[in-house]
């Protein structure tokens, strides 16, 4: 132990930069014990920076002896501590599941929210299988969390457990977590759940709402419709995007060539409308997927716009469209403009019509 | 093909938490076009799909390197990035200078990270020469470091093409370069002699450690290259590097905010720079 007593001694030096060069060399010398020895510095160490090194340096180490160190610290008061420590033992294998299992059923609700994060960011095939086992835990966010990371895992095995916690619950939050997941993971049942829960959807509490939009999104099919054109109306800048993707959802799943009237005039006034540039960029893209006479001349329009999405997403859409008489305006355009990206989706569009 | 608002959200999140690059909303094109290549290339037809290729089956970051070498433009000339350069040269090396003339300190030292051919370090050189009224008072030295020994040649020669010198100001150009008949510019001994080139691997544990008191060290697009851990590490170094307060220059689309925060982040007429 001799031999590193200089490093050793360095962890403690009043030069910072000493002590960072201490924590390098220490692991690269291996060093017995360094998991101790920087264990105990990380939690006295006044320099953030050093404390990034140390970080840094036992992300290299793997083993259950490194987690069951690092697992007390969860404890600390130090949220940067806290929050290192997950991401340490997030840098682990399948070994360390067995330590963080038992810290699943702690007392503290904050260790087993640590515990639960660890689970998702370890990201294994069992991460499901654990995180499954705090749908009941007495603390609601601890809830919230492990259904949010089931979605995210996309853990297709424990829908039904959603589907149940949706209609027995009544908290907000919940319920826009099951939604959202739903969205993502949902079978027929959630569809039939969400159907029976939501039958009256006047009523629904616009936080909610956008959840609801999203599951609708991936799920919703045309009897949604008038829901989402009546929010263009209400909600239309608000909600812009989860409009937006819930009419493609829903009308990409209808395979449509040509839009009612109604809903060809509705989209129109949304485009004309107050709505941020990169969705009016969408939907002119969207447009372009319709076979509708009117949809030509609103592309023709938003070409020649001084606005750069507008114009890249009636160029995109008119080469999409594919109607030739498009093509003396795609010229002016590409006379009348120098923004590479703009130029680029003319030439594109120019060569997909005279093709 | 289509890239939602959602997708093109989902996969520039994914860039910025491996690369730090940034990529705002009027790129979307130029995204869309880039991704399109690289899932032509894996038969991908839904950007689903090659999102979740990237997530969770791309296990040595490979074709996510692919992606981002095709989402930036690798090239160097000088006075490149020329609004960062002035918010360098109009605010924060006056900030230093007069710091360092209360202190009595008249030495600037100047870090270019993988500096290539030299036209960074070089730049750096000519806008320190253009910014300090008394050139003879101070001590300034200019240090450019690159894994490619053959680049570093390059640069220790000094001759560069006319595509390198584009954005070079005219008065610049006459001042510190000579022109010779083959179309190649010189730079003059003046500005050669403020800059030295070494070959150094960033990742080398040890390489930088002897490497201190720098008051600004340019890494413009290179931490792009490196994987997460890497990045720590080079940053780490370069904390060590620098004297307190001293600035470390990113590219434009890059940010160190998930990398380390150690660095206090400042806003300079729109360009973010780091202070140790």
């Amino acid at each position: 132990m001799d031999e590193f007593r200089e490093l050793i001694d360095n962890l403690s030096s009043e030069d910072e930069r000493e002590r960072a060069f201490a924590v390098e060399d220490i692991v690269f010398d291996s060093v017995p014990g360094a998991i101790d020895l920087l264990i105990e510095r990380l939690s006295i160490e006044p320099s953030r920076f050093v404390q990034e090194v140390i970080v840094n340096n036992l992300k290299t180490f793997k083993g259950l002896e490194l987690v069951d160190k690092l697992l007390p610290l969860l404890n600390s008061d130090d949220a940067y501590i806290r929050n290192a420590i997950i991401d340490i033992v997030s840098c682990q294998d399948e070994n360390a599941f067995s330590s963080i299992k038992a810290l699943l059923s702690d007392p503290d609700k904050d260790v087993r929210k640590f515990a639960v994060d660890i689970l998702f960011q370890l990201r294994s095939p069992y991460s499901a299988e654990l995180i499954v086992t705090v749908l009941k835990d007495p603390d609601i966010n601890i809830v919230i969390t492990a259904v949010e990371y089931l979605g995210r895992l996309e853990a297709t095995d424990y829908i039904a457990m959603i589907n149940d916690i949706i209609l027995n619950t009544d908290n907000l939050l919940l319920r826009c977590t099951c939604l959202e997941v739903m969205a993502v993971i949902g079978n027929q049942q959630s569809i039939e759940t969400v159907r029976h829960l939501y039958a009256a959807h006047t009523s629904i509490n616009q936080l909610e709402l956008y959840s609801y939009l999203k599951f609708l999104a991936t799920k919703g099919s045309e009897a949604d419709l008038p829901l989402v054109f009546s929010l263009i109306k209400s909600k239309g800048k608000t909600m812009a995007k989860e409009i937006i993707n819930t009419l493609q959802g829903i009308l990409e799943r209808a395979s449509i060539e040509f839009l009612t009237p109604e809903i060809m005039s509705d989209l129109a006034a949304y485009i004309d409308s107050d709505i941020n540039s990169i969705n009016k960029y969408e939907l002119l893209l969207f447009l372009a997927d319709f076979q509708n006479e009117e949809i030509l001349p609103i592309l023709l329009k938003y070409a020649v716009s001084e606005e750069k999405l507008l114009c890249l997403g009636a160029v995109e859409g008119i080469g999409v469209l594919g109607k030739k008489e498009a093509l003396p305006v795609l010229r002016q355009v590409k006379d009348t403009v120098s923004d590479s990206d703009i130029l680029e989706a003319v030439d594109k569009s120019i060569e997909n019509l005279d093709g | 093909m289509e890239l939602s608002i959602e997708d093109f959200i989902s996969i520039r999140n994914l860039v910025y938490e491996h690369t730090g690059m940034h990529f705002g909303e009027n790129k979307v094109y130029f995204f869309k076009k880039r991704l399109q290549k690289r899932m032509e290339i894996h038969g991908f037809s839904r950007v689903n799909e090659y999102i979740k290729y990237l997530k969770y089956f791309d296990r040595n970051g490979r074709e996510f390197q692919e992606l981002v070498n095709l989402l930036t433009v690798n090239e160097t000339y000088f006075f490149r990035e020329f609004s960062q350069l002035e918010v360098f040269a109009e605010v924060c090396l006056p900030e230093v200078l007069e710091k360092k003339k209360k202190s009595k300190d008249r030495s600037i030292k100047v870090f270019s990270a993988a500096c290539s051919t030299g036209e960074e370090p070089y730049t750096l050189a000519i806008i320190l020469r253009e910014m300090l009224d008394d050139n003879e008072c101070w001590d300034v030295k200019v240090k450019g470091v690159d894994i490619d020994e053959n680049v570093l040649e390059t640069a220790r020669r000094g001759i560069y093409d006319k595509r390198a010198v584009k954005d070079v100001p005219p008065l610049y150009l006459e001042q510190y370069f000579s022109s010779s008949i083959s179309g190649r510019f010189e730079l003059k001994p003046e500005i050669r002699q403020m800059v030295s080139f070494e070959h150094v691997n960033l990742m080398d544990r040890k390489a930088l450690r002897y490497e201190k008191n720098y008051d600004f060290i340019f890494c413009r697009n290179m931490l792009i290259y490196f994987d997460d851990a890497s990045r720590k590490q080079v940053v780490e170094r370069f904390y060590t590097m620098l004297n307190k307060g001293g600035l470390v220059f990113l590219g434009h689309a890059e940010s160190m905010s998930r990398i380390t925060t150690a660095f206090k982040v400042r806003r300079v007429n729109g360009y973010v720079v780091y202070q140790a």
